[in-house]
């Protein structure tokens, strides 16, 4: 199951913006949550007929995987078309659960496991840890080794496999899913019709020169000859820009394959401001080399040396071969790679801006992003020599907000320097991108006037540069008003803070611990857009924020009718007898039902909130979603299940408080050893990076396993026939706080959504002693 | 301002209400229409008549794929397939209004779409040329424009990126698919003194629209407009 949840990120991914760990994590649980209702509905049916239940439960699973994801695929969910087209709405809803069907047979077998072999719970409950441990490393394999529409029949080959034996008729059954799945032609990975990649491919004679998919996403070469692509060019370019073959990840423009010749058209971009100052024999590091244009632009310049840092490595054989020769290339984490190094360079350049129309939509408004931190800002500015110029474009749209963003981060780390931060920056803007270059040394005036010449043969406007006059500023490229100048004066002059407050989005500096560089819009700017317009205006809603909303939104009623409302038909007599218990008088006093919910709820809350934030914390370690994802799912569930299993034996034997106060304290340690983590091991070997997060989450996890056994202990003893309800609360609230914790996330930052959990927990433990 | 409008609005249904209107579709979903120039388009400030009385006269349900066409007057843009879209009315009447379009105007629009920007703008230039690069959306809006009777509306079913040199130079240009940068030979093919506009964003936010200006003595300047009313962004 664990193999196919990572599978499923990766699948929507692919198909949509933004990446819904969450949303699937939210549905396994779903599954989960519905198969123990309905197996307590259904448990007089299933008296006598476990084996046969538990063979057919588990062979169904193992069949759904690939026609749960063919099914999915064919709603026509798109995520783009959220706000557009409410009936898209229906669709998110039935995508979540079809996809969670597999979740429901799965949680169905295990459920039915336990009751199969009472005998040897223990054993069953070791297999179970194992299997899920080794789902998170298949699940990463299989995104290595499969393309990504087998990803659903490959996890379904391994399933079978592994449960054929275990029903008199599996085997033939099984035999039948695993000719199906290797026969049947694999189901086409749906893109959203709004990706670049898509749109790419509905051109004239396009087609895919090369597709490669892995833990990073799907990795495409397109070509077509309409297909030109050359981000921010100025107006001043007077010849065609050639068709060339496109690079994207995940149907997102990464950058179009450039040839040497092609460093005369990206000259004509803002980022080439980079090598438009007066000096000479660079060392240039690229932070994301796109597809080699600007590594050719830096080499028409007279770079003495040239240095790549990039996660991919799969890109180096997609780009003319020519323009690597000489370049180090450095596959890693830029963030990681950054913090780690002691190279220092001319110029660090990020000049790929990505997808136009994904950042326009505010589509990565919920996720995480490193680079762009005061503490990456940082990184990037230590990678500077003593006259080195950091070089960063983004879109200039208008008005801005990543760009005062940067310019608000720049003032904060050169204000930590020491530095005069007005005389450090210059800032580029064209029609259509803006490029920000922040100085080790102050801009001189012979830096200006090359700056200054530069921008009038290319009409761009010098937005801003130390003692340049104004009106340079807004000349070629008009705005009214110029909200860039105006954003560069009030963050780079005497009180920063007065205009960042003011600003109509939150502009301030974002920091590792709340890393939402692309979310800028506050709740107070939703009301001021409302007044505004009389409505939401569609340019400025966040829709990346919005799908997590509605994930949310339409995840609570499909928890309550699937997970809680079940129960309400459950006769209170056999109530007890659901959960696998005999009937037999309750023991001491009655535990109170608000208390015993609450108790429940909160755990189930709380867990989540502490495992998808740390998903989002570890994705800087981890560099990637997908390794984040599997090693803090995979270490959750192992050691959470193994702390599960021993809190049954001796929890009773230690003080109520203990495995709360425990809770706490491993949940600060470890944010603690993650820091240090960072800090020496930022470089090392993904391998290790996974291994030690897994050894680092061990021990929290397993403290967080213990409370659910302890208090089902406690209702067991003294109010059997309300234990099914307590699996129910847990798991809907399970449900609610996968969905809900990446908003929790953005409103409180991921070290607010740390302590939330911890004081869930706390609380949770101050109501054990009433139960 | 709102006399006015009442008055654009009657005159320009007056104009409609032919025969022909009726056959096009034209008299359905007038009462919508009425709603949505006024709440949209002029309560949001776009106020040259002639704007408006193009809204009016486009069916713009006609330009919607049938089973969206309850959201065709609705606030918002729509989908039309193959990843593209219907802009919303508002943005469509703002570009056009910024190309300050005059009878005897040539315009070309690279993107052709649904067609309805293309309709919209013939009411106000003497002949529309456009050139919409996925076959399956131009070989719609050819027979759609037909339909509706827009003679005066050629597609071309092409790459737009070079343009349409056998009717070049053209008083205005809209072009609705620039990825990431704008061709040169349509800065060429623009007349000293005529305009561009480019909505810029995602297909469902249009977060910008850059007006390019070209100057009798050939340069070019931009100018950026933000199309909601969501000024002055500080000083509160």
């Amino acid at each position: 199951m664990l193999a196919y949840e990572v599978a499923l990120v990766q699948l929507l991914a692919i198909t949509h913006w933004a990446h819904f760990a969450a949303m699937v994590i939210s549905l396994a649980l779903l599954g989960f949550g519905a198969s123990g209702s309905v197996l307590a509905i259904g448990r007089r049916w299933v008296a006598g007929r476990e084996r046969g239940a538990y063979g057919a439960a588990t062979l169904l699973a193992g069949l759904a995987y690939d026609p749960a994801y063919r099914i999915a695929g064919r709603i026509p969910f798109d995520a783009f078309e959220l706000i557009a087209v409410p009936r898209q709405f229906l669709w998110l809803t039935l995508t979540y659960l079809v996809l969670a069907v597999p979740f429901f047979l799965a949680g169905s077998a295990v459920a039915l496991a336990f009751q199969i072999g009472r005998e040897s719970v223990g054993r069953i409950y070791a297999a179970n840890l194992l299997g899920s441990g080794a789902g998170a490393v298949l699940g990463l394999a299989l995104l290595s080794w499969l393309p990504a529409e087998q990803l659903p029949a490959g996890i379904a080959v391994v399933g079978l496999l592994a449960v054929a034996p275990l029903a008199r008729w599996g085997a033939a059954v099984a035999t039948a899913g695993l000719i199906a799945a290797l026969l049947l032609p694999p189901p086409a990975v749906p893109r959203s019709q709004y990706k670049d990649g898509t749109l790419a491919l509905r051109l004239p004679e396009a087609r895919v020169l090369a597709r490669n998919d892995g833990p990073l996403g799907r990795l495409e070469m397109i070509e077509s000859p309409v297909l030109r692509v050359l981000p921010g060019a100025s107006l001043a370019l007077r010849e065609p820009v050639p068709p060339r073959p496109v690079l994207y990840l995940d149907g997102q423009t990464i950058g179009p394959r450039a040839v040497a010749r092609d460093a005369a058209l990206w000259a004509m971009t803002t980022t080439a401001a980079a090598f438009a100052l007066p000096d000479s024999g660079l060392s240039v590091l690229f932070v994301g080399a796109g597809g080699g244009g600007l590594v050719w632009l830096a080499r028409a310049g007279g770079a003495r040396s040239i240095s790549v840092v990039d996660p991919d490595g799969r890109l180096e054989p997609l780009l003319n071969p020519a323009v690597l020769e000489g370049v180090r290339r450095f596959t890693a984490s830029p963030r990681g790679w950054l913090h780690g190094t002691s190279e220092r360079f001319d110029r660090v350049v990020i000049g790929q801006p990505g997808s136009l129309a994904g950042s326009a939509a505010g589509m990565s408004a919920a996720g995480a992003d490193y680079l762009f931190t005061v503490e990456g800002f940082q990184d990037l500015w230590n990678a500077l020599d003593q006259d080195g110029v950091l070089v960063i474009t983004r879109w200039a749209l208008n008005p801005p907000r990543d760009m005062p963003r940067l310019l608000a981060t720049a003032r904060r780390v050169l204000d930590g320097e020491g530095l005069e931060a007005g005389r450090h920056v210059a800032l580029v803007r064209g029609w259509s991108t803006a490029t920000l270059l922040v100085s080790r040394r102050p801009f001189e005036p012979g830096d200006v006037a090359a700056l200054r010449s530069w921008c009038e043969a290319r009409w761009f406007d010098l937005t801003w540069a130390p003692g340049a006059p104004r009106e340079l500023a807004n000349r070629y490229n008009l705005l009214d008003p110029d909200w860039f100048r105006l954003s560069a004066e009030g963050l780079l002059g005497a009180e920063p803070e007065p205009f960042a407050h003011s600003y109509a989005f939150d502009i301030e500096p974002v920091t590792d611990a709340a890393p939402f560089f692309h979310h800028f819009l506050r709740a107070a700017d939703l009301v001021r857009l409302w007044r505004a317009e009389g409505r939401l205006s569609l340019p400025y809603l966040e829709w990346g924020i919005v799908a997590q909303w509605l994930v949310l939104l339409q995840a609570i009623p499909m928890a309550a009718v699937l997970i809680l409302l079940p129960l309400f038909v459950l006769p209170r007599a056999s109530t007890a007898a659901a959960a696998g218990k005999v009937e037999e008088p309750a023991a001491g006093r009655r535990p109170r039902r608000g208390a015993l919910f609450a108790y429940f709820a909160l755990l189930g809350f709380a867990f989540m909130v502490l495992e998808i934030s740390a998903i989002q914390r570890l994705i800087l370690f981890l560099a990637e979603p997908a390794y984040a994802m599997a090693a803090v799912l995979g270490s959750f569930l192992v050691f959470a299940g193994l702390g599960s299993a021993l809190a049954s034996r001796v929890g009773g034997r230690l003080g109520w408080w203990v495995p709360f106060a425990t809770i706490a304290v491993l949940a600060l340690a470890t944010r603690l050893i993650e820091a240090i983590l960072w800090d020496h091991a930022a470089a090392a070997p993904i391998a290790f990076r996974v291994i030690a997060v897994i050894l680092l989450l061990g021990p929290l996890a397993f403290a967080m396993g213990h409370p659910f056994p302890i208090g089902l202990q406690r209702v067991a003893d003294r109010a059997p026939r309300w234990i099914p309800w307590c699996w129910g609360v847990n798991g809907f609230l399970s449900v609610i706080g996968a969905a809900a914790t990446p908003l929790i996330a953005l409103a409180v930052g991921l070290d607010g959504a740390l302590l939330l959990g911890v004081g869930l927990y706390l609380v949770s433990g101050w109501l054990l002693r009433s139960l | 301002m709102r006399l006015r409008g009442l008055i654009g609005i009657v005159g320009a249904l007056a104009a409609v209400g032919s025969a022909h209107a009726q056959e096009t579709g034209r008299s359905e979903h007038v009462e919508e229409r009425v709603r949505m120039v006024r709440e949209q388009i002029q309560d949001r400030g776009v106020s040259d008549q002639a704007v408006i009385g193009a809204m009016l006269a486009v069916p713009r349900h006609a330009f919607v794929p049938p089973d969206i066409r309850d959201l065709a007057y609705s606030d918002r843009p729509l989908p039309i397939g193959e990843g593209q879209t219907i802009s919303q009315p508002y943005i469509v009447a703002l570009m056009t209004e910024l190309l300050e379009l005059e009878p005897g105007d040539k315009v070309l629009e690279v993107g052709t779409g649904s067609g309805y920007q293309a309709a919209v703008a013939s009411h106000l230039a003497d002949s529309v040329f456009t050139i919409e690069i996925l076959s399956g959306l131009a070989e719609q809006a050819t027979r759609r424009l037909s339909e509706l009777g827009y003679s005066d509306v050629v597609v071309r079913e092409g790459d737009g990126y070079y343009g349409w040199t056998e009717h070049a130079p053209f008083d205005a240009i809209v072009v609705t698919a620039a990825a990431g940068h704008i061709p040169p030979p349509l800065v060429d093919q623009l007349e000293p003194g005529g305009r561009m506009v480019i909505p810029v964003g995602g297909q469902f936010q249009v977060q910008q629209l850059v007006l390019v200006e070209k100057r009798p003595d050939g340069s070019v300047t931009t100018r950026s407009l933000v199309p909601v009313r969501f000024v002055p962004l500080v000083g509160h």
